[in-house]
């Protein structure tokens, strides 16, 4: 997996509002999970 | 996951998990479930492809035993699929990383019942600071 490119990807939230993925994990560590669903 | 968010948080972490489908899905996912991390909306499969997650085939997902004894299992504990999103044959991935650019773990699901061992993943966060 290339983190660094995931990293500039943006993706809307549960708001609609657009959140860039590498934030989420600049200063801490993240479980990131891919859902084949919601819920 | 759920269940050990409060474990995650207290060391440190985060939970962000991304699905398929609409935003208004992941809002009543969000809702309905009481869900207390960030949920992404990834409908063009932008960070799936990315990440290397995987896809089966229509007639695997549909015949593979360990598929249907997972749903049977999800059934009977009480889950329902809210909304299958457009991707219905991707399947599912875990990933630990950060800070930075670390990789500290990941799991690509090989059936739709195969899911990363929950110690697995925990055991790849950093351990807590001490005081």
């Amino acid at each position: 997996m290339d983190l660094r490119q995931l990293a500039d990807l943006e993706l809307p939230d549960s708001t609609g509002v657009p959140r860039r993925l590498g934030d989420f994990w600049a200063e801490r560590p993240v479980i990131l999970v891919f859902l084949r669903h919601f819920g | 996951m759920r269940g050990r968010y409060d474990d995650i948080t207290g060391r440190g972490a985060e939970v962000v998990a991304i699905g398929t489908g609409s935003v208004r899905h992941a809002a009543a996912f969000v809702a309905d479930e009481h869900i207390p991390f960030p949920v992404l909306v990834d409908d063009e499969a932008r960070a799936a492809r990315v990440a290397s997650v995987r896809r089966v085939g229509l007639f695997r997902l549909l015949t593979d035993r360990r598929s249907r004894e997972g749903t049977k299992r999800a059934r009977a504990a009480g889950h329902r699929i809210h909304k299958a999103g457009r991707r219905v044959t991707q399947l599912g991935a875990t990933f630990v990383v950060g800070p930075g650019d670390q990789v500290r773990y990941e799991h690509l699901d090989d059936h739709s019942a195969d899911h990363a061992p929950l110690d697995d993943v925990l055991g790849a966060l950093p351990a807590p600071a001490a005081d």
